[in-house]
C-alpha cells in the first residue's frame, strides 16, 4: 500500500502529466495522419525523452505516442476511409459508412469510448500478469535466453508484410548492424570498415530507427504525395444512447479480451487484434446485417481491441525484453536508451521497480487522460488529416536532424540517420520491410551475449546438455511462430476471397 | 530480376561482413570469439539471400519487374538530395538559417504552385517553424543543437530579451 502511494506520487505529478499529455496529443495527431505511424513517431520523439531528466515522464511521452497514436488512427479511417495507422483498417468498413450517413461525430465518440476501455482492461491485465511472468523468466539460463532472443527475431515472420524472406534477411541485417563497432561482450571495434567512432551501441539505434522509418516514410509519401481530402461534417457532440451504449457491453468485454490475448502473442499486432474481434463479435451480434453498412458495434469492437493490444503487447516486451511487433522494437529501444532495459531481471533491480510501477500506472492514466483529449480535440485532430505535404514532410526532416543530432550530440548521428533513411527507402522499392530490422538491432547483441555465456558455462560439457526442455520448447515456439504466418498468407493466397 | 538483383546485393554485404568479421579472433570452444556471432549471421543472411535471387531469377513475372518508382520519383530525389545538403550545412550556419532553407526550398519543391504570394507564405513559414522548434528544442526543452551566430543572436538578444529563453 505504501509502495502503491509512492508510486502514485511519483507518478502523479504535474511534470509527469504534461509530458504524459504531450506525448498523447502527439500520438493523436500522428495517428490521424496517413502517412505518420505510430512506429515512426516513437522513433521521432524518442531522442527528446533521452534529454528529460525524470525517466518516468520520459518513459510517459513514450507511452503517451503510443496509446495515441492507437486512438488517433481512428479519426481518418472514418472521415476518409483511409486508416491512419494499420491497425484502424477494420475501423473503416463500418466507421465510413457511418460519416457519410452524417454520423462521424457519433462515430468518433463512440470509437474513443470503446479505445478507453480496450485500454483500460489490458493496462490491468499487464499489472497483473507481468510480474509472475517476469518471475518464471528469471529462472531462465544464458541458453533459454538466446533460446528467447530466437523466438523474438522468429515474430519476423509475423511482422514482414508480404515476404517473409525478405523480412528474415532484413533481420539478420540488423543483428549485423548491431555487431558493428564497439562490441560491449569482447570490447573490440567490429565490422567498422573504417568508419571510426560509431555511436555507442544504445545510442546507435534511435538515428538508424529514425532513418528508416522516419525518412523513408518522408520519402515515399513525397513520392506518392497523396493528399486526404477531408469530407465536411459537423463535430457536434454526438454520444451513443444509453441503449446502444448497454448493446455495445458484450462487444467491448469480447474485443478487449481478444486484444489483449492477440497482443500478448509476439508478431501478432493490433491490425489482427481488429479484423479478430471485429469477426467475433459479428459473429455474436443480434444485428450482423448492419456490419459494413455502419455498425456501432463494427466500429467500436476493432477499435477496443487495437487499444487493448497495447497493455498486451507490453507483457513479452516487459517481461521477457521481447518485442512483439515494429512499434514495441521502437519503444523498447527507446526504453534501453533511456536507462530502463526491459526483460526478467528488470523486475528484480529493486531501484527499477518504482519506474515499473510507474510504466503500469502510467499506461492506465494515459488510457483515462486520452478519453477526455480525444473528445475535445477531435475538430482539431480531424483537421491534420488533410495537412498539406509541403508542411508536414520537411518538419518531419526537420524534426529528424534535430532528434538525431542530439543523442550524442554528433552530426555523425544525422549521417547515419541519412545513410539509413537511404538504405530504406532503395529495400522499400525492392519489397524489403524495415521493421523486422529493428527487431534484428534490438534483439541481435541479447542473441550474442547470451550465446556466448552459455557456451563458455557449458565448456567442457556435451552441447546436448545446453538443450533443457524449457530450451526445446522455446525453439519449437519459434518454429510455430515463423511456420504460422507463413501457412497463414499462403491459405490467404488460396482462398477465393482473397481480393476481397 | 528485382528480386535477383536485391538478392545479389544482399548477398555482396554479407560476404563483405563474412570477410571483415574472419580478420577477428575466432573462439576457442570456451566461448565464442568477436567474429564468429556476426560471421553465423552473415552466413546466414548470404544463403537467405541466395535463396532470394535464385527465386527471383527462377520467377519472373512480377518477381522479374525493376523496382516500380512513382511518377514523382525525380522529386523524392531532388527532396533526398536537400536533406543531403541541410546536413551538412547546419555546422557551417548553424539551425536556425540551415532549417529555414531547407524548409524553404522543400515547400517550393512540393507547392503545386509556385506563384510569388505562395513562396512568401512559404518563407514566412519556414523562417517561422525554424525559430519554434528551435526555441521549443533549443530553449525550452534545453535539446543540444549546433549555433551559429544567428541562433546564439535569437537565444542571447532577443529570447532573452523578452524572457523566454
Amino acid at each position: 500500500m505504501e509502495h502503491l502511494g509512492r508510486m502514485i506520487g511519483e507518478v502523479v505529478t504535474v511534470n509527469v502529466l504534461l509530458f504524459m499529455l504531450v506525448g498523447i496529443v502527439a500520438g493523436i495527431v500522428a495517428g490521424a495522419m496517413p502517412g505518420l505511424t505510430a512506429t515512426m513517431t516513437v522513433a521521432l520523439l524518442a531522442p527528446f525523452t533521452y534529454q528529460i531528466s525524470d525517466p518516468i515522464a520520459a518513459l510517459m511521452v513514450l507511452v503517451g505516442v503510443y496509446v495515441g497514436s492507437m486512438h488517433g488512427g481512428d479519426i481518418s479511417a472514418i472521415l476518409v476511409n483511409t486508416p491512419g495507422t494499420p491497425a484502424a483498417a477494420a475501423t473503416c468498413i463500418d466507421g465510413y459508412p457511418l460519416a457519410r450517413q452524417g454520423k462521424a461525430a457519433l462515430a468518433l465518440n463512440t470509437t474513443a469510448i470503446a479505445s478507453t476501455v480496450g485500454g483500460v482492461f489490458s493496462a490491468i491485465v499487464l499489472w497483473t500478469v507481468a510480474r509472475p511472468i517476469a518471475s518464471v523468466a528469471l529462472r531462465f539460463g544464458p541458453f533459454e535466453m538466446f533460446c528467447l532472443a530466437v523466438f523474438g527475431l522468429g515474430v519476423i515472420a509475423g511482422v514482414s508484410e508480404g515476404d517473409v524472406l525478405k523480412g528474415f534477411i532484413m533481420g539478420g541485417l540488423g543483428v549485423l548492424f548491431s555487431a558493428a563497432g564497439r562490441s560491449p561482450v569482447f570490447d573490440v571495434d567490429r565490422l567498422t570498415f573504417g568508419l571510426a567512432g560509431l555511436p555507442e551501441s544504445d545510442l546507435r539505434y534511435i538515428p538508424l530507427m529514425i532513418g528508416v522509418f522516419a525518412i523513408t516514410e518522408a520519402l515515399t509519401q513525397v513520392e506518392a504525395e497523396t493528399v486526404f481530402e477531408r469530407a465536411a461534417t459537423s463535430f457536434r457532440n454526438a454520444f451513443p444512447s444509453r441503449k446502444q451504449l448497454k448493446e455495445l457491453t458484450v462487444p467491448l468485454g469480447l474485443s478487449s479480451v481478444i486484444g489483449t490475448i492477440v497482443g500478448a502473442i509476439p508478431g501478432a499486432g493490433g491490425d489482427i487484434a481488429a479484423y479478430v474481434a471485429y469477426d467475433q463479435c459479428k459473429k455474436i451480434s443480434k444485428h450482423p446485417e448492419e456490419y459494413g453498412k455502419g455498425s456501432l458495434e463494427g466500429v467500436a469492437a476493432p477499435e477496443c481491441a487495437n487499444n487493448a493490444v497495447c497493455g498486451g503487447a507490453m507483457i513479452p516486451m516487459l517481461t521477457l525484453g521481447i518485442p512483439g511487433d515494429s512499434v514495441t522494437a521502437v519503444l523498447l529501444g527507446a526504453m534501453i536508451v533511456i536507462g530502463v532495459r526491459p526483460g526478467p531481471t528488470l523486475f528484480q533491480d529493486p531501484q527499477m521497480s518504482l519506474i515499473l510501477s510507474g510504466i503500469f500506472l502510467g499506461l492506465l492514466i494515459t488510457n483515462l487522460i486520452v478519453f477526455p483529449v480525444r473528445l475535445l480535440g477531435v475538430p482539431v485532430f480531424a483537421r491534420a488529416v488533410s495537412l498539406p505535404p509541403r508542411y508536414l514532410w520537411p518538419m518531419v526532416v526537420a524534426f529528424c536532424a534535430v532528434g538525431s543530432y542530439s543523442m550524442t550530440g554528433s552530426m555523425y548521428s544525422a549521417y547515419v540517420m541519412f545513410a539509413f533513411g537511404a538504405f530504406g527507402y532503395v529495400m522499400k522499392k525492392f519489397g524489403f520491410p524495415p521493421g523486422p530490422m529493428i527487431l534484428g538491432v534490438i534483439l541481435g547483441p541479447m542473441a550474442e551475449a547470451n550465446l556466448h555465456r552459455a557456451i563458455t558455462i557449458n565448456h567442457g560439457r556435451a552441447a546436448a546438455e545446453l538443450f533443457s526442455p524449457l530450451a526445446v520448447a522455446l525453439l519449437l515456439l519459434t518454429v510455430f511462430s515463423i511456420a504460422f504466418p507463413i501457412v497463414q498468407e499462403r491459405r490467404k493466397k488460396k482462398s477465393p476471397n482473397a481480393a476481397a | 530480376m528485382k528480386d535477383t538483383i536485391s538478392g545479389l546485393l544482399m548477398l555482396a554485404i554479407s560476404a563483405a561482413v563474412w570477410h571483415s568479421a574472419g580478420a577477428l579472433p575466432a573462439g576457442n570452444g570456451a566461448g565464442l570469439g568477436p567474429g564468429d556471432f556476426p560471421r553465423g549471421v552473415a552466413a546466414l543472411v548470404g544463403v537467405l539471400s541466395l535463396i532470394l535471387a535464385v527465386r527471383g531469377a527462377a520467377r519472373g513475372g512480377a518477381a522479374g519487374s525493376l523496382p516500380a518508382f512513382g511518377p514523382r520519383a525525380g522529386r523524392a530525389l531532388v527532396f533526398f538530395a536537400f536533406i543531403g545538403a541541410y546536413l551538412p550545412l547546419m555546422p557551417l550556419v548553424g539551425y536556425v538559417l540551415s532549417t529555414s532553407a531547407f524548409l524553404l526550398a522543400s515547400f517550393a519543391l512540393l507547392s503545386p504552385r509556385r506563384a510569388v504570394r505562395d513562396l512568401a507564405a512559404g518563407a514566412v513559414f519556414s523562417v517561422a517553424a525554424a525559430v519554434c522548434v528551435f526555441w521549443l528544442f533549443g530553449c525550452f526543452l534545453k535539446v543540444p543543437l549546433i549555433e551559429g551566430p544567428v541562433d546564439e543572436f535569437l537565444r542571447y538578444t532577443i529570447m532573452k530579451g523578452i524572457g523566454i529563453a
